[in-house]
């Protein structure tokens, strides 16, 4: 058995001022498998971005057995011989299986020429190891999400690699593939690989890992043997101690029915979602990955026309076709992408604040034109109200923090008079200090007798914000609480209950 | 704190504005530059030339720049000019100045429409569409005319192109009118921060509930109608239509409106800036020109200029591109 070892030493990472690794040092031995753990946020996925070339740290060194590595590009981190699979995949939807396992590793190729038909005859054989039944030559596009994953893990294989470093892998998979997989990955274990494997829950590899290395807010908490580590601990240590009572949740007076879902199914992603929201409550939504969260988020926004099943706004009947029709019944939606899909990026504050409701700085008799004053008005009152820094309205959106500009996404659909606002992810990316402060805005929207739905990852978050709680997995309800009665662990073991039959 | 404050003004200062006003510094300097080079220059009569052989450019570079700035590209204007000259010079043949003019008009805005139609909402397929187009409008011109041109207009038409009121040539005057329309349009109006919303970012302008189908479609039939207004006044000043006319323009109209600091990817754009670009290139031309410079080097000349601007543009497409590669907006 030969492998070498890959340490982290000192490794530290910001983006845009905010800490995202703070003095990372471990040791991914060869023939080991460590689970990398920890919650969204907790910096996992820049590790592995590290480790692929695709980041580089602000200080620290990477060593590869003996000697110092310099990673700066991901084509470094293959001449190393390491194979990943990260999160976003990475595949090429209009390529077929067998050229997606082969990309840039072509089986005989000979100065450039392909053989395209060793390239098929080799991803048949190779899918035949991991027991998969499909045709090679499918294309990716036509792929499941599970489908996909593994043809991500195969393609990893076809490397031959020397060290394996996977993200998430395992969270799309049935519990047969999982199985097949680490099969795979012990075999590479007992060559001497030493395997990195990132989950945010460790539930369903528990029986195939060695080590587990939990981080916390950038910092490593737990590197120990798996034996050695009790399994409520590695909860606890992810997500800190319970933080229920440190999150400023305000209880407000419930108010009139302002939503009612009944039945809401979209094939494939959602099935008979029903439930009520209030006004003056908020709503979490709680899930793993693909759970279904934010389809239904799209549902309720106009963005998923296509769905069966009735919505009641404020007791009537309404369809929503698109997010126009959302919008103007007063349901809104702040996206967690939000900077694909939620801000102006190249725009000024005036127009991000401003868009969705322009009537409010219409001209009075010319109801075309903008009233500039107005607007002027309107954008610093909002601003300032909301405690957003900048330092000149003309200053384009690219250019806030995080924090700020989602502070002025909450500003956009308290200025267009949301009645039901939906936030998907809200304090993702968010230092401390802005989470808060986006808290206290959700208790400013409940005290004004609105609605807030708030979807996370982030379980303690859920608990902490929320007067009820639904928890949905593979598209359907799986758990319905409130407040008092949710824990952490309740909601991520009912989150799980799909992916484990 | 402090520290930091400064550190994002100057990024704002550089990367926001710069590029808008940089254009009038080097207009400045070119026009001092060709003063002392050259004799005629600097010459009511000459400068006066220069705005009129500018005025089609800034035409129809100005609803250009309106499509550009929602996110697209119309490279059918040369031909809409083209069309709409023949049309109007056709029925004004029978039915008179007046109503040629308006059904020039007309068509130019249907055939934007068409554009905007067949566009529909999908910002990334405006540079295949527009292409299609611009080969099938000229084409029917050609067919309809035969390859022959109109000319021989009335000189009641032919002041359009050729007069001037108080020494100002009046296709400039009309050039200076739409710029004036244009900058309303997307300075003081509603539509405007539609267009630049959902040229900043189509999707999120979907979601906030505007109508981006409608939007865009308005934005290629205003592109159309300028370009219509183009074609009369071309034809006016070279007594006439026929279906070669404004070929290639596309091209010019472009660089007018890049030149002037608009971002190819949409979202940023000023008509000042365009007509800074128009004027840009045609002092140039003239300058080049007066110093006996063949049209061919005069072309290499402006190529160098408009690689040299977009280069030099740091709040620009290939800025931006930059910030995200470095992995400025996205975090874990």
């Amino acid at each position: 058995m030969d492998g070498k070892v890959i340490k982290l030493k000192g490794v530290s990472k910001s983006f845009n001022n905010i800490p995202v690794l703070r003095d990372i040092n471990m040791a991914i031995e060869p023939g080991k498998i460590y689970a990398l753990l920890g919650k969204n946020g907790a910096g996992k996925t820049t590790i592995v971005k590290i480790l692929a070339g695709v980041y580089q740290g602000d200080s620290g060194t990477i060593c590869y057995g003996d000697e110092q590595v310099s990673l700066k590009s991901p084509k470094d981190a293959r001449q190393l011989g390491w194979g990943f699979v990260l999160q976003d995949l990475g595949l090429f939807d209009n390529l077929t299986i067998a050229e997606n396992i082969y990309f840039n590793n072509f089986p005989d190729e000979k100065a450039g020429i392909l053989n395209k038909k060793s390239i098929f005859t080799n991803a048949r054989k190779l899918c035949e190891t991991v027991g998969i039944n499909i045709d090679v030559r499918t294309k990716v596009a036509n792929l499941g999400m599970g489908q996909k994953h593994i043809v991500a893990f195969l393609r990893l294989i076809a490397l031959n690699p020397k060290a394996m470093i996977i993200d998430e892998l395992s969270s799309a998979l049935t519990h047969e593939d999982t199985k097949r997989i680490f099969g795979l990955i012990k075999m590479y274990k007992a060559k001497g690989c030493p395997v990195l494997y990132v989950t945010h829950n460790v539930s369903d590899i528990y029986s195939y890992v060695d080590n587990i290395i939990v981080i916390r807010d950038g910092e490593v908490v737990i590197d120990d043997r798996i034996e050695n580590v009790k399994d409520n601990e590695i909860l606890i240590s992810m997500v800190g101690k319970d933080l229920r009572k440190r999150y400023p949740k305000l209880v407000a007076a419930k108010g009139s029915e302002v939503l009612r879902a009944e039945n809401i199914s979209v094939p494939g992603l959602l099935e008979n979602i029903s439930f009520a929201l209030n006004r003056g409550e908020v709503l979490g939504i709680a899930g793993l990955v693909g759970s279904g969260r934010t389809a239904l988020a799209k549902v309720l926004s106009g963005l998923l026309p296509g769905y069966s099943g009735e919505l009641y706004y404020n007791r009537k009947k309404i369809r929503l076709r698109s997010p126009k029709s959302a919008v103007k019944q007063g349901i809104c939606l702040i996206p967690d992408d939000r900077v694909r899909e939620g801000i102006f990026n190249v725009s000024d504050l005036r127009l991000n604040i401003t868009i969705a409701h322009l009537n409010a700085i219409e001209r009075p008799r010319l109801n075309f034109m903008i009233d500039h004053r107005q607007e002027k008005k309107i954008v610093t009152e909002y601003l300032d109200r909301l405690g957003v820094y900048y330092f000149s309205l003309d200053q384009q959106m690219r250019f806030l923090s995080s924090g700020n500009q989602q502070k002025v996404l909450i500003a956009r659909w308290l200025l267009a008079n949301a009645n039901v606002l939906i936030m998907d992810e809200p304090t993702k990316e968010l230092d401390v200090a802005s989470k808060v402060e986006v808290y206290n805005l959700i208790n400013e929207m409940i005290r004004e007798n609105k609605a807030v739905i708030f979807i996370s990852s982030d379980f303690t978050e859920i608990v902490g914000m929320s007067d009820r709680i639904l928890v949905l997995a593979a598209g359907r309800i799986v758990l319905e609480t409130d407040k008092k009665n949710a824990t952490n662990d309740l909601i991520l073991k009912s989150a799980l209950k799909e992916v484990i039959p | 704190m402090l520290k930091q404050r400064f550190d994002d003004f100057y990024k704002w200062i550089i990367k926001a504005n710069i590029r808008f006003y940089g254009i009038w510094i080097g207009l400045v300097l070119l026009c001092l530059i060709l003063s002392l080079a050259t004799n005629n220059f600097l010459t009511v009569s000459n400068l006066t030339n220069v705005c009129r052989q500018v005025s089609v450019n800034i035409i129809l570079a100005c609803g250009m720049t309106i499509v550009i700035i929602s996110g697209g590209i119309d490279l059918s204007v040369g031909s809409i000019l083209a069309f709409s000259g023949v049309l109007m010079a056709s029925v004004m043949l029978r039915y008179g100045m007046v109503l040629g003019i308006v059904t020039a008009v007309l068509a130019g805005a249907v055939l934007g429409f068409i554009n905007g139609m067949l566009i529909f909402r999908r910002k990334s397929l405006a540079f295949v569409v527009t292409l299609g187009t611009m080969t099938i409008w000229r084409s029917i011109t050609a067919i309809y005319t035969g390859g022959l041109p109109y000319t021989n207009f009335s000189d009641d038409f032919l002041v359009i192109g050729s007069g001037d009121i108080l020494f100002i040539p009046i296709p400039f005057i009309i050039a200076i009118a739409v710029a004036l329309i244009s900058v309303f349009l997307l300075n003081r109006t509603k539509y405007g921060k539609y267009l630049y919303a959902i040229g900043s970012n189509a999707e999120a302008a979907r979601n906030c509930g505007v109508s981006t189908n409608a939007v865009i479609t308005v934005a290629y039939t205003i592109c159309g109608l300028m370009a219509a207004i183009a074609g009369i006044v071309f034809s006016s000043r070279l007594n006439s239509a026929q279906s070669q006319g404004g070929l290639g323009y596309e091209m010019d109209v472009i660089a007018a409106v890049v030149i002037g600091g608009t971002s190819l990817s949409g979202g940023r754009g000023k008509i000042s800036g365009t007509i800074a670009g128009a004027f840009l290139m045609g002092l140039l031309r003239n300058g080049l020109n007066l110093l006996n410079v063949t049209a061919n080097w005069q072309q290499t000349v402006i190529g160098i200029v408009i690689i040299a601007v977009v280069l030099w543009d740091k709040g620009g497409h290939a800025a931006i591109v930059k910030d995200i590669r470095k992995g400025n907006t996205d975090i874990l």
